[in-house]
């Protein structure tokens, strides 16, 4: 059984543990001969100005969607858990339909929606847009999550004690919920810097990381980006961890 | 029209960079808040150029030294955004034009077609001090031909499309279209992502005079043979590298392209190919960089297409490329170099050919060409 | 239970809360009105319009579903797609079932180690996880170098890379984690005793696991198929990139419309597509409950 585990884990390791191998590898093709050590790649990485334009726009995109898409989602979290209303379940089904509709074609209709009919032109805005649109379900889930397993005796006491409501909310609820909008808008923020469906069709000139990833798979491959899948991989454990410790800490 | 141009160029990068301050006073409070305020500045900090000029080209033609000078010299960036297809570039262009591109780089008679949408401004090519230093056949170019002197697109490159094949596995010296369908060679091919031409190639194989006017029966015949072909393909690419590296490793047996694949395949340490013109005839290309009706960055487009076609620059893309070019200064700068017997075995030396091959257009009914494709390919 | 008993109780409040708690809801429902059902309709709306010179006209046409569901050619692909995302959602339940089960038997401290060693490689780009397959599969490969060196073959093998066999490997790699935590979450739920209640009463482990497993952990399968199925059919990246000329998906059709210009005839597809993926989310809908698949 042990076996068997740990053999699924290394076909989820196998491709980014030869991505690393590669981007450390001198070959100019990327991929196998192993001819030897070199950092070559990574200078490339850092000589090219569009890597660092495409990694500032990354950040960018995905700061405004995060910022967006937590306090939606967050209230969105709020209404589901706490509201009591008919048809609540097929509005919460409704309500996640972004996050599982393929987000090419959400990218699609909004392409459609800004270009040929409002004539809004693609930008760094337009892709922060769609990515609020498929990211904010994830931030209600994670938020709703925390919620479930919140005891309400806490508001009621502070109630019962003459808090207002809104007293009841900033010195109660919201430092008990607090780590579950953290979570929600690390998600949001690591996976808006991954997205690439929606992206691909509302996005404007200027790329974001993926896009840039896409642009050299798409125009033969050179080995920077291997050194920049490994960048990529060091920087989301780097904020992992931190979230970690973070979380921990404010949860504890 | 002047004035306008530049407050759109204004506007174009208002917004772009609201967008990043914008989004930098949000996330003020994060740890990235420093990144993200610091492009603002350095925009401002531009000298009389500025901007990026965004220049959809050919897959893997992006030249990264010049791009770089060019930017250590003006400030100004190019962005080099691939496509792989001529109706891929329309569509492009097409959807967002000047607001996402400055620059797009079309073959010989698409050029026309692009014009025909209202989607480019002519250029004053004959004003630039680099116009005397194209050869006289591309001087002038008739389809090319705008209002007031004008010309559509400054010309760039040309090459007839031709069979390439490895003969350590290729027996017989094929001259004919037949050797890409034989069963022999299954999984041995791997040819650019363009449907269009793909159709207009088995058109040409079937016998079509015209291949990018074909009737409706002409494009079945060679639908027909695109099905054939099928089975002997095991990828479609979007950059003529992969084709290099594919033939280098020895995965393919077989391609079509311009004259320089061989070289290339060469430098890359693959085994040496030979090439045939099929005798039933062949297509081919000579194309041009146009500027895009409403460009955002106009002027430092212009600059960008001056620069890019110095003869100093010239040696360096025909040596990574190996066909040849519009450009008679970079065929004189290369035979000073003693590269003279490369340049001629790929015909750098004889412009005139390219004016009498059949080239690359749009189709008049292009939605036929693409249906064909997918309907075999799906 | 509590909180109902907390309602119960403050019975007098609960009437202004629910109206409070509906407000909540508004940025949200405001957020998908405007940038997701509005596209969504102007979507079908386009879908029935026609495209002339490369220009969307106002001329209502059915061609656009016709040219689509009229032609035998298309819908196989569409039909391919299914079966393709079939087989993938199979062959990860397969596979992720045991993994799912033997994480719940581990203890604690090393279930969260191997949930975050799950999770990880989510946050590593994904176009580069793809990308990384093509130097597995390929002919210079590593499983061709592996078995060249084994001596078990004498020439590199060709059937892995460029067809529907690399479009199933790479995306069982790419959505076996969603199927494997979807499935974690069910069994972690599930009360081990009633298994054993189910064996004293004398069952044997196969009707154990028909009656008493099975339809416990079913929503778990389901959640998979949620997380796998759906998403394999807007799957873009993978047949483009090792699919070759056989591996093509029903996007890859959709994408070739729009790169033509024909808006009418991308959105007639991507429509038929999106409602497909709709209907199949309610019917689920019965079967499971998204919230608390996610909430692990």
């Amino acid at each position: 059984m042990l076996s068997y585990g740990l053999l699924v884990l290394a076909f989820f390791y196998l491709p980014l543990a030869l991505l690393v191998l590669f981007s450390f590898n001198r070959s100019e093709i990327g991929s196998f001969p192993i001819t030897g050590f070199s950092l070559v790649w990574y200078q490339r990485l850092f000589e090219d100005l569009f890597v660092q334009d495409a990694f500032r726009n990354s950040l960018a995109v995905a700061t405004l969607a995060t910022m967006i898409a937590t306090p939606i989602g967050a209230l969105g979290a709020f209404g589901l858990v706490r509201g009591r209303f008919r048809f609540k379940p097929v509005f919460t089904s409704l309500m996640v339909v972004p996050m599982v509709v393929p987000g090419l074609l959400i990218g699609i209709a909004l392409l459609i929606v800004f270009v040929p009919i409002f004539r809004v032109g693609l930008s760094l805005w337009t892709a922060a847009l769609g990515h609020v649109v498929i990211l904010t379900p994830y931030a209600v889930l994670v938020v709703a999550t925390r919620l479930y397993g919140f005891d309400r005796s806490l508001e009621a006491a502070a109630a019962d004690l003459g808090a207002t409501p809104l007293r009841v909310f900033w010195h109660v609820t919201l430092p008990l919920i607090m780590p579950g909008i953290l979570a929600a808008a690390l998600i949001v923020f690591t996976l808006s810097l991954d997205q690439f469906g929606v992206t691909f069709f509302t996005i404007g000139a200027e790329g974001t990381l993926p896009m840039y990833i896409w642009a050299q798979i798409e125009g033969g491959v050179k080995p920077t980006i291997n050194a920049l899948g490994t960048l990529f991989m060091a920087g989301s454990l780097l904020i992992l961890l931190v979230a970690q410790v973070v979380l921990a800490r404010r949860a504890g | 029209m002047d004035d306008r141009h530049r407050q759109h160029a204004r506007q174009g990068h208002l917004s772009r960079r609201d967008f990043l301050r914008a989004s930098a006073a949000v996330g003020m409070g994060m740890a990235t808040a420093p990144w993200l305020s610091r492009l603002p500045l350095r925009a401002d900090a531009a000298p009389k150029l500025s901007g990026t000029v965004d220049f959809l080209g050919w897959g893997g033609h992006k030249e990264d030294a010049q791009i770089k000078d060019f930017f250590e010299r003006t400030g100004v960036k190019v962005n080099f955004v691939g496509f792989a297809e001529n109706a891929d570039a329309l569509t492009k262009v097409k959807l967002e034009g000047g607001k996402k591109y400055d620059l797009v780089a079309i073959d010989a008679l698409w050029v026309p077609k692009f014009n025909e949408l209202g989607l480019l401004e002519p250029i004053d090519i004959k004003s630039w001090p680099i116009y005397k230093d194209l050869f006289d056949e591309f001087k002038d170019i008739k389809v090319w031909r705008a209002a007031g002197g004008k010309t559509l697109a400054m010309p760039w490159s040309w090459s007839p499309i031709i069979v390439w094949y490895n003969p350590k596995y290729v027996t017989g010296n094929p001259s004919s279209w037949d050797v890409l369908f034989d069963k022999k060679y299954q999984k041995r091919m791997a040819f650019e992502r363009q449907p269009v031409d793909m159709i207009a190639y088995m058109g040409v194989a079937t016998g079509a005079k015209d291949p990018y006017n074909m009737t409706k029966a002409q494009i079945n015949e060679a639908k027909e043979a695109l099905k054939r072909l099928k089975p002997n393909i095991l990828k479609f690419i979007d950059d003529t590298g992969d084709l290099v590296k594919a033939f280098a490793d020895e995965s393919i047996w077989f391609t079509l392209a311009n004259v320089g694949i061989g070289e290339r395949v060469k430098a890359a340490g693959g085994p040496p190919l030979k090439s045939f013109f099929p005798k039933e005839g062949y297509i081919g290309y000579y194309d041009g960089d146009a500027l895009v009706k409403g460009a955002a960055d106009r002027d430092a487009a212009l600059a960008w297409l001056q620069d890019k076609a110095q003869a100093k620059w010239l040696p360096m893309n025909f040596l990574r490329m190996y066909r040849p070019l519009a450009w008679k200064s970079g065929y004189d700068l290369l035979v000073k170099q003693g590269k003279a017997d490369i340049a001629k075995a790929m015909m750098y030396d004889r412009p005139d050919l390219a004016m009498k091959m059949i080239v690359k257009g749009a189709p008049p009914n292009i939605g036929d060409y693409v249906d064909a494709f997918n309907e075999v390919m799906a | 239970m509590q909180g109902r008993d907390d309602h119960a109780r403050r019975g007098t409040r609960s009437a202004r809360t629910r109206s409070r708690d509906l407000w909540y809801l508004l940025p949200i429902t405001a957020l998908d009105l405007v940038l997701f059902a509005f596209p969504m309709a102007i979507l079908a709306v386009v879908s029935f319009l026609q495209v002339h010179e490369f220009e969307l006209t106002r001329q209502v046409t059915v061609k656009n579903y016709l040219f689509f569901l009229g032609n035998w050619v298309y819908l196989r692909v569409l039909l391919k797609t299914a079966v393709i995302a079939a087989v993938v959602t199979a062959v990860c339940l397969v596979l992720g079932y045991p993994f799912a089960y033997y994480l719940t038997q581990i203890s604690r401290r090393w279930q969260r180690t191997a949930l975050a060693l799950v999770i990880l490689p989510f946050w590593t780009s994904y176009l580069l996880r793809v990308y990384a397959w093509m130097t597995i599969l390929g002919e210079r490969g590593l499983v061709n170098k592996g078995l060249l060196m084994l001596g078990a073959i004498d020439e590199p093998v060709r059937f892995l890379l460029y067809n529907n066999v690399a479009v199933v490997i790479v995306s069982v790699y790419l959505y076996l984690p969603y199927s494997a935590l979807a499935l974690y979450t069910a069994l972690e739920r599930f009360d081990r005793s009633l298994v054993r209640a189910a064996m004293d009463l004398g069952a044997q482990p196969i009707q154990t696991f028909r009656h008493v497993v099975l339809p416990l952990t079913l929503p778990g399968v389901m959640a998979s198929f949620i997380f796998v199925f759906i998403p394999m059919l807007g799957e873009f990246i993978t047949p483009t990139l090792v699919g070759g000329t056989e591996g093509i998906l029903i996007v890859n059709i959709v994408v070739s419309q729009l790169r033509a210009l024909r808006f009418g005839t991308g959105a007639a597809m991507t429509f038929v597509i999106a409602a497909l993926v709709v209907v199949l989310l309610l019917a689920l809908r019965r079967v499971v409950n998204i919230e608390r698949v996610f909430s692990s």
